[in-house]
């Protein structure tokens, strides 16, 4: 697309970051993050850490860790450590994080 | 003698095919000249039209126009021929429209085919997902036939091997239509198909109709919990969600965020006077709307 077309492509990165472009909204983007998947993911056994640099997943059967960029990438991550894919439509999934 | 009907433009294809960003850059670089823009958008809640604003498009928006809104689109172009200076219209049709039903029905519309000639149907198909949407979806192998030509959208992105594999399936499924490329709207040029066959596509024609589904989230979730939940959406369901649009507000401004094919573009910033915030259109089937609702706002209660 050219300049014509007034395409203004957020800054480059995950596409789940790019609603915070300054440090201060970056943190509170991360701390929410951190939040919701660990209401998420606590309940699947696995624990969630983030930082502004990256996303630590510890847990599953084989007691494994992940480390992420990338928060889009975080559900895939979940489904090699828990072993089964957790879809946000399934009411027993979010039962956890719901209560 | 020139023909003096007014010429209509259909830009077809399936969902998430690139038509709103390759009409939005023919528009601005007057391709379409003095043409009057038609949108469709089978959600009730319009999206496109806020890309399009510059080209003060009309809008038929809860519906597809070649069934339900049918009507809607003969009555707006009967409105459109009345205009002194009508000469072309350009219509973008919804991604769940089918070209081929309204070419028949406006040549059926006594009164208008008099004064209305569709000139053309063109017909987007993504370079990168196309090939897996034929193979699934009956409606965008029923596009591609009636294409009087295709436009292979997302040509920057796509993988050589199937892009070339994509070229020569629709050279059989669409022997007459020749093919252009473009990147973000931009023409580039295709590449040699080389040796590549086409694929023996014959789907399943008994697949679901698609549903669409619009969810607000002002008061439901914020940014980070609608990013979140689409991403796991889209990894969870990617391949029954076919195609996600919504205009999100957030700390770093208002984002246009567009998803097809299991995955998620660089999310556009809208201007700030946009229309239709903090809502998203969930287009796909194998769920229903209560389900989408009640999973996203579990997600903003986190």
């Amino acid at each position: 697309m050219c300049g014509a077309c007034e395409f203004r492509a957020s800054a480059a990165g995950d596409w789940t970051l790019a609603g915070a472009d300054n440090p201060t909204d970056r943190a509170a983007l991360r701390d929410r993050m951190q939040q919701i998947l660990s209401r998420v993911l606590e309940p699947a056994g696995i624990a969630v850490f983030c930082t502004n640099a990256e996303i630590r997943l510890a847990g599953g059967p084989a007691a494994a860790e992940m480390r992420l960029r990338d928060p889009s990438t975080v559900w895939a991550a979940a489904e090699r450590l828990t072993g089964r894919t957790l879809d946000p439509l399934d009411p027993s999934i979010l039962a956890g994080g719901a209560a | 003698m020139p023909d003096p009907r007014v010429r209509l433009t259909v830009l077809a294809g399936f969902l998430g095919s690139g038509k709103t960003t390759w009409l939005r850059h023919q528009l601005r670089h007057g391709v379409f000249l003095n043409a009057r823009v038609i949108v469709n958008e089978a959600a009730a809640l319009p999206l496109d039209d806020q890309l399009l604003r510059f080209a003060d498009a009309r809008v038929i928006a809860g519906g597809c126009a070649c069934c339900d809104r049918l009507p809607d689109l003969l009555a707006v172009l009967r409105d459109e021929v009345d205009r002194p200076d009508a000469a072309r219209i350009v219509l973008e049709t919804s991604g769940l429209s089918d070209a081929a039903t309204i070419r028949t029905a406006i040549l059926s519309a006594s009164d208008l085919d008099a004064r209305l000639v569709v000139s053309e149907v063109l017909v987007a198909v993504d370079a990168c997902h196309g090939l897996a949407t034929l193979r699934t979806e009956e409606l965008a192998r029923r596009q591609v036939a009636a294409a009087d030509a295709l436009i292979l959208t997302r040509m920057d992105e796509a993988d050589p091997d199937r892009l070339a594999v994509l070229l020569a399936t629709l050279q059989i499924m669409a022997p007459h239509a020749p093919m252009f490329g473009a990147a973000k709207g931009v023409e580039t040029p295709l590449p040699d198909r080389g040796d590549a066959l086409p694929e023996d596509i014959t789907g399943d024609p008994n697949v679901r109709p698609a549903l669409a589904v619009t969810l607000n989230l002002a008061g439901v979730a914020d940014w980070p919990a609608f990013a979140l939940w689409l991403s796991a959406l889209l990894h969870a369901r990617g391949a029954e969600v076919l195609r996600v649009k919504g205009i999100i507000s957030s700390p770093a401004g208002t984002m246009l965020v567009q998803a097809g094919g299991g995955s998620v573009a660089v999310p556009e910033r809208m201007p700030d006077d946009v229309e239709h915030a903090d809502r998203v259109v969930v287009i796909g089937r194998g769920y229903t709307a209560a389900e989408l609702e009640a999973s996203l706002r579990t997600f903003g209660r986190m």
